[in-house]
């Protein structure tokens, strides 16, 4: 009965959630803002409590809680490992703060009990995707999580949400389509008869030599299938345009939850559905390899090019996200460990960074670069955070996300600097620490090109004036700002003491890779 | 945090004071009160360098991760650096209380001026790599500021480029970074090299490619042919202490991260006779010669100093490069040379501004008149670049030619000296005109011409002579009594050659 | 001889006496009736159902006094009970959701024709399934056609009739071929009756005589029944006709009569001709890659409709594509995918023509993709019962769609060589373009002002106070549908028992 409580963060959510869709004509007016805050805020707060108190009270393996049987083999099963606390953890970390943004951020907005709805609902599914204990589970949620949040994007109603939300909802359909293929040869191939995750993979050896070449062929496409969501290229697109959503829903959702749901799925694949035995130096490791190194490529120069911040910060986690993806597709263990701690500090990174361009338009309105001028010195702490998750993004020392690139890096040249593999497998890795600097300098280039018209408006524009027609604007309020602050000091956090996160993520690369 | 604390005072003390002056409400409304609190404050950063350097020592400040370690320590290179570094940054500072007063929004200067002081000297004690890198990219972003400074648009774009370039350069040289971190467990500097042959096996032909890179990344702070696109434009649109400055001494913290990554890291052997050498040479001389021609060309006084340093700093670079203890022994006294010529040269140009309004060197006639003690220090420092004995610019050109005539560098050995004496023509030639013009502005220049501020003598405030008068001061006089410091240098390349 | 024996029996003649007893009842009672009727005839099925499932075979049931083998015969097994008692059950609920408006469609006098043809209609589904005998197939067929267009024609607008004409012609081609392979199959064997013919057909096979022969028969009847259930590419009656039916009508055309007669193509491969044979012989490719065509093509055109209901009818071809598809594989495996897809479209389709219904008549009762818009927030349980409806056809997990689509993924890959990744990246395809516009349709439903046009609202105020009766039906189907999803293990393991018994 113990393992039943493993189910409760994931059901209380979407419970909860959906309660609150059939509540919207109940109350009106202030009380009703009042109660929905609470409930909302409590019950994601309890949630955050509950995934918390599992994390720490569970003991690595156990058989995990199965919850039903989908159909003969296949069953929905919950289980606790340390890379689902990994992301767990994260999630229960993040979704509270991001909420507390959200309650200033939405305050003005009507149909807001519906919001809520489906942003609590996707709490709840997040935290299946991490307890998901094997290949079903993990794609039952994944099916789930396009569904709740696709609402969220639609949420404006606007004709761009609605081509917005189409062409989410179309890629990532899509997507999944052709991740169950995958999760199908799993099953047939699977050496235990189910889909269970284990380390190092489940796949039948002898059957899987047998047909080497497909399962390659059926890897590479999961992979893109499952990217989907990652925004691999070309299954990016639906990024940058669901920027139009609200800024809670584009930072938590598309920096935060949906994105890494991609990210951790594709991880989850990798190392402990095939396993890396069976896929590395095969033609797919490099496939996918040259995949993840063009997105980053990709995603850092269209960011240098776009105006629209949040469309700018939407490119950049295109691009962020191969960093993740090239981590996973060097399929040792210490790339399994970079990745994971790239998923981490690009998480806080990100988050900051979209929070900080939606505190910017929720007091100013303004969604464009070049309106930014002169702001950093009316909205001090908005900028200051700014400033931190731009040097982290870049990759300076003292900040997360140089842990996360000299990880990544370091684990790039181990495999291929080593000398131990030859061919594409020597150099393509290096080519990779190479695409990682350029894509850095790139972050540079967008991220402090901000900053520099933020602080250091050019003499003319005006902006430092009131007579340019503004009224007083103001850093946002202590619910905005509270995060921000929060997210800013873990980046430090990570940035100096990155040693107990690193040591429990190599640890998991270490069984894993 | 072990070892020697008193070793973070000078890091840390000019930072928090350059905070203060930043946050500080009751610097913004009078500008010079910040700029004379920071002078005071770079005073007493002097001495705490001073202090430091005489007790040396080591000290890890933090661990970033289980093999990374911020730490400071204090060796022979650290001690010219520093030495150097924190007199400068004084005189400037001093210089700077009365040239500000004619700037905006001192306190913005002020403040990241003393910020980049603390960076500086965290740089000069650096005692690994990443503590290098870590202060070599917050030297980048804290002197951003100083160029943007004016805020017009010119000096925004200008800035953006000095940071994208020295971004660009910096991870240039993070990538080699990465490489030794994987080559070697230690990144700590020490003389002779820390890498094995064993960690190297196998990947010989990356580790040449890191190392250049390397070079090449740290190569673009110390403006080196081809990515020293930045310098000719950050440096006159910024005030002139800064220009000064970034000159002098920022762009010596290039050199310094080349010097510790080749000797104190990768090792001199390794690179000898590899193409890496060669293509160093072969940069740093097409640089050297480049620099003086464009410098030669140039009409506006600022940009044809910047374009000097181009040159300069790439004489520095070429002694470096040939791997050899004489031409080691040039390139480190040039540095101290250098930075003393080259500010003195800045403040110069700066006192001219002020005073005249005139930016290009042929307005600058008469001079002799106006500001004759000015001129003359002028005049002495130029002489000294050109490397006119006894001035000091002639020992370190002599230390460079002679050691690369002996290094054994191929043809460079004597296409290297080549190439510097046409330069010093060249220096002759975009230096000393303004002497002349000065001093013998000629029959068609009459009196009464109308120039701001009348033909009387009117010597730039003594805030301002001071530092230009002690800097050149001190460039002639480590011509004339050059002995202690060529013996400390000759220590050092013993250790590391 | 138990009692049970004799349901499939019963079942058959009272669903025809409902029908006659019909023509003279005013419509009211006749749909009284008519409702009664197939709840009796689903539960006698039922029971059928489980009398096989104990027993563990199938047996014949002789009707009539003539012996075997020129009598008529029934055969009931698991795999024939499970599809009766799906079919009653289908049919129950589009019969009743559609109530209101037949009643509103059909003139009073006429309605208890409609209950007649209904009826009738029933009859016939459950002759198809449960007959042993070609004669007595062709029979129902013909009368299952008339059925059809009777329900067609029945709301004499000039659109229905011209698509009852259409239905009919295409019908009778259909029809024709296949007394046409009827005819030269009892030439060549001599027997009518299933099980004798099929050792004819044995015997002859192995003798290899009457080769040709054999091949027209075999491609002949596959054509027939091809065109009647809307293979592609003998598609192009359908969007018309199930695009201009009342909703029961389009429910029960689409969700059933189509399948009625591939589960009549299925039981001819299995027990006249022999599957060994059929997989043999070059006809099952070319049916499995007009199974693929149809799942692509239908789909596309589908995206390109503007017209709810033309679209939801081109989606039935895409669907019955899948189904062909899982024939043509060939296998055991893809058989039982392609009966439990015959299961998962009857419900599912039931219940998208069930829930637009619901919409339409909050939007003015236009059908066109646009007046649709933000329809959900007028008819909620309806545009859910829709989304439930897409989203099974899209294939999301714990819907029936998924179940299907994973036993269609999984009989792919278990010995089929060559077809296996022409399917995977067939089904994989297929969902995207599914997801395009079935998802399509229900952003719009959420989507938009929340007030639709004012001839709406006094509608919508009419439509919801007596649609409790639509209301039970899409929860039912809704139901249902989430059923077949979550807990398919065991109609999976019967649809597999009754395929083992089924020659």
């Amino acid at each position: 009965m113990n393992n039943i409580i493993l189910a409760l963060p994931v059901l209380l959510p979407i419970l909860g959630g959906s309660s609150l869709l059939f509540s919207e004509r109940r109350l009106r007016g202030k009380v009703r803002d009042i109660s929905l805050e609470f409930f909302v805020g409590g019950l994601v707060l309890l949630n955050s409590l509950l995934v918390a108190g599992i994390l720490l009270g569970q003991r690595a393996g156990g058989d995990g809680l199965v919850l039903f049987r989908l159909f003969s083999n296949l069953t929905v099963q919950f289980r606790i490992d340390r890379m689902g606390s990994v992301f767990a953890g994260l999630i229960a970390f993040l979704w509270p703060l991001a909420t507390l943004y959200s309650f200033e951020y939405m305050k003005e907005e009507k149909r807001k009990a519906t919001f809520f709805a489906y942003y609590v609902m996707t709490y709840g599914v997040t935290v299946g995707i991490a307890f998901a204990g094997n290949l079903t589970t993990l794609y039952l949620f994944y099916e789930m999580l396009t569904l709740v949040t696709f609402p969220l994007v639609l949420f404006p109603l606007s004709k761009e949400a609605m081509r917005a939300s189409r062409t989410y909802l179309y890629f990532s359909i899509g997507g999944a389509a052709f991740a169950f293929i995958g999760l199908v040869f799993v099953l047939s191939f699977s050496a235990t008869g189910n889909t269970a995750f284990r380390p190092g993979g489940v796949l039948d050896p002898k059957l899987a030599a047998e047909s080497r070449n497909l399962l390659l062929f059926i890897y590479v496409l999961a992979f893109f299938g499952f990217g989907v969501k990652a925004a691999l290229f070309p299954c990016h697109a639906w990024l940058p345009k669901a920027t139009v959503a609200p800024t809670p829903v584009t930072a938590l959702l598309h920096a935060v939850a949906v994105v890494k749901s991609g990210a951790f799925a594709i991880l989850r694949f990798t190392y402990f559905s095939f396993g890396t035995e069976f896929l590395r130096g095969s033609w797919a490791q490099w496939l996918v390899m040259g995949a993840a190194l063009f997105t980053i490529l990709f995603g850092s120069t269209m960011a240098v090019r776009e105006v629209h911040w949040k469309r700018r910060l939407a490119y950049s986690t295109i691009s962020n996200l191969s960093y993740i993806l090239f981590g996973a597709a060097l399929m040792t263990p210490l790339g399994m460990a970079a990745a994971l701690s790239h998923l981490t500090a690009h998480a806080f990174m990100k988050i900051c960074s979209f929070f900080c361009a939606g505190a910017v338009m929720h007091q100013t309105g303004k969604t464009y670069i070049y309106q930014l001028d002169g702001l950093g010195k009316r909205m001090p702490v908005t900028f200051g955070c700014l400033t931190v998750a731009s040097l982290s993004l870049m990759g300076i020392p003292l900040f997360a996300g140089f842990i996360s690139k000299w990880n990544l890096c370091r684990a790039a040249f181990s495999l291929g600097g080593s000398g131990a593999v030859s061919g594409i497998g020597a150099w393509l890795p290096c080519a990779g620490v190479v695409v990682i600097l350029y894509s850095a300098l790139m972050t540079g280039i967008y991220m402090l090109s901000v900053l520099v018209r933020a602080y250091f408006p050019g003499r003319g524009t005006g902006v430092l004036s009131a007579a340019s027609g503004e009224a007083a604007v103001t850093d946002p309020g202590w619910k905005m700002l509270v995060p921000l602050v929060i997210f800013a000091a873990v980046i430090l956090l990570i940035g100096l003491h990155s040693g107990p996160l690193m040591a429990f993520l190599t640890e998991i690369g270490g069984e894993a890779g | 945090m072990e070892g020697q604390m008193i070793l973070l005072l000078p890091v840390v003390f000019p930072i928090l004071a350059g905070i203060l002056v930043l946050t500080g409400s009751v610097f913004r409304k009078e500008g010079r009160r910040a700029s004379l609190f920071a002078a005071a404050c770079l005073a007493g950063e002097l001495g705490l360098v001073l202090v430091c350097l005489y007790v040396g020592g080591e000290l890890t400040v933090w661990r970033l991760t289980d093999t990374i370690a911020i730490e400071l320590c204090v060796d022979g290179i650290s001690r010219l650096f520093a030495a150097l570094t924190a007199s400068v940054w004084f005189l400037a500072a001093v210089y700077s209380t009365d040239y500000l007063s004619h700037e905006e929004e001192t306190y913005r200067f002020s403040g990241f001026y003393l910020i980049v002081a603390g960076v500086l000297i965290g740089l000069d004690f650096s005692a690994n790599l990443i503590t290098l890198y870590v202060f070599y990219e917050l030297m980048t972003l804290t002197s951003l500021p100083l160029v943007l400074h004016e805020r017009t648009r010119e000096a925004v774009q200008a800035g953006l480029k000095y940071l994208f370039y020295s971004v660009a350069g910096a991870f240039m040289a993070l990538f080699g970074i990465f490489f030794l971190a994987g080559a070697s467990a230690e990144l700590t500097f020490t003389a002779g090299g820390v890498l094995t042959d064993a960690a190297l096996m196998g990947k010989e032909g990356l580790f040449l490619l890191a190392s250049f890179c390397m070079i090449m990344g740290f190569g673009v702070k110390a403006g080196m042919f081809p990515l020293h696109g930045w310098l000719p434009t950050a440096h006159p649109v910024a005030p002139a202490p800064a220009s000064a400055v970034l000159s002098g001494l920022i762009t010596k913290s290039g050199v310094l991260a080349i010097i510790r990554t080749v000797y104190f890291i990768i090792g001199a052997d390794r690179l000898r006779g590899t193409w890496v050498q060669n293509a160093w040479i072969l940069l740093s001389l097409l640089t050297v010669f480049m620099g003086s021609m464009l410098a030669y060309k140039e009409p506006v006084m600022k940009k044809r100093l910047a374009y000097s340093t181009v040159s300069q700093v790439s004489y520095i670079l070429f002694g470096l490069s040939l791997l050899q203890p004489m031409a080691f022994v040039g390139a480190l006294s040039h540095i101290v040379f250098h930075s003393l010529i080259k500010n003195a040269l800045f403040l110069f140009a700066g006192a001219v501004i002020v005073t005249t309004g005139w930016t290009r060197a042929e307005e600058m006639r008469g001079l002799g008149r106006m500001m004759p003690i000015t001129l003359l220090c002028y005049t002495a420092v130029s002489l000294a670049l050109v490397g006119i004995p006894p001035a000091s610019g002639f020992i370190s050109k002599w230390y460079l030619a002679v050691g690369a005539l002996s290094s054994g560098a191929g043809a460079w050995s004597f296409i290297g000296p080549a190439v510097l004496l046409i330069s010093a023509l060249l220096t002759a030639g975009y230096l000393l005109p303004v002497t002349i013009a000065g001093f013998f502005p000629g029959n068609d220049f009459a009196e009464g011409e109308t120039v701001r501020g009348g033909m009387e003598k009117k010597e730039p405030s003594g805030w301002m002579l001071w530092p230009i008068l002690i800097l050149s001061t001190g460039a002639v006089l480590f011509g004339c009594f050059p002995g202690p410091l060529l013996s400390m240098l000759e220590t050092i390349a013993a250790g590391v050659l | 001889m138990s009692l049970v024996q004799n349901f499939p029996f019963f079942s058959i003649i009272i669903a025809m006496f409902s029908g006659i007893i019909s023509s003279v009842l005013s419509g009211r009672k006749a749909r009284n009736l008519s409702l009664f009727m197939i709840t009796v005839t689903t539960a006698l099925s039922f029971f059928v159902l489980c009398y096989c499932q104990e027993t563990g075979e199938s047996y014949t049931y002789m009707m009539g006094h003539f012996p075997a083998p020129w009598g008529n015969e029934i055969r009931a097994g698991v795999l024939e009970g499970l599809t009766a008692t799906l079919f009653g059950l289908v049919m129950f609920l589009a019969v009743l959701g559609g109530i209101d408006h037949t009643a509103a469609d059909v003139e009073p006098g006429k309605l208890n024709l409609f209950y007649i043809m209904i009826d009738l209609m029933l009859s016939s589904l459950l002759a198809l399934v449960y007959t042993n005998d070609l004669f007595t197939a062709y029979v129902f067929v013909e009368i299952n056609t008339i059925a059809g267009c009777g329900l067609i024609m029945i709301r004499q607008k000039k659109k229905s009739m011209s698509a009852a004409i259409r239905y009919m012609i295409m019908s009778q081609l259909g029809s024709g071929l296949f007394l046409i392979g009827l005819s030269v199959l009892y030439d060549v064997t001599g027997h009518l009756l299933m099980s004798p013919a099929k050792e004819s057909v044995s015997r002859i096979l192995a003798q290899g005589s009457y080769e040709i022969p054999m091949l027209v028969i075999l491609a002949v009847i596959s054509v027939g029944l091809a065109i009647k259930s809307g293979l592609y590419p003998f598609h192009y009656w359908i969007p018309d006709t199930y695009g201009y039916a009342t909703p029961t009508a389009s429910a029960v055309l689409s969700g059933l009569v189509s399948k009625g007669y591939i589960f009549l193509l299925i039981k001819i491969f299995y027990r006249v001709l022999g599957n060994e044979h059929v997989i043999g012989s070059r006809l099952i490719n070319i049916l499995y890659w007009f199974g693929i065509a149809g799942m692509m093509m239908g789909s596309i055109h589908a995206i390109a409709e503007k017209d709810t209901r033309r679209m939801i009818a081109y989606s039935s071809v895409a669907q019955i594509g899948y189904i062909y598809m899982g024939i043509g594989l060939g296998t055991d495996q893809g058989m039982i995918a392609a009966v439990f897809h015959i299961f998962t479209h009857s419900v599912t389709k039931a219940l998208l023509f069930i829930s637009a219904v619901g919409l339409y008549e909050v939007s003015g009762n236009k059908t066109d993709y646009h007046s649709l818009r933000g329809s959900a927030y007028r008819n909620p349980l309806a545009a859910a019962g829709f989304t439930v409806g897409s989203l099974s056809m899209v294939g999301f997990p714990m819907l029936s769609g998924f179940i299907s689509k994973l036993l269609f993924a999984a009989s792919a890959l278990d010995g089929t060589d060559w077809k296996m990744l022409p399917t995977l990246i067939a089904l994989a395809v297929s969902t995207t373009l599914n997801a395009i516009y079935f998802l399509r349709q229900v952003i719009t439903l959420y989507s938009g002002p929340r007030s639709g046009p004012k001839k709406a609202a006094e509608v919508s105020s009419a439509g919801n106070k007596s649609s409790w009766m639509l209301r039970t039906s899409i929860l039912c189907l809704i139901a249902f549908n989430v059923f077949l999803g979550v807990s398919s293990q065991p109609i999976v393991q019967a649809i597999a028992d009754g395929l083992a018994m089924f020659d």
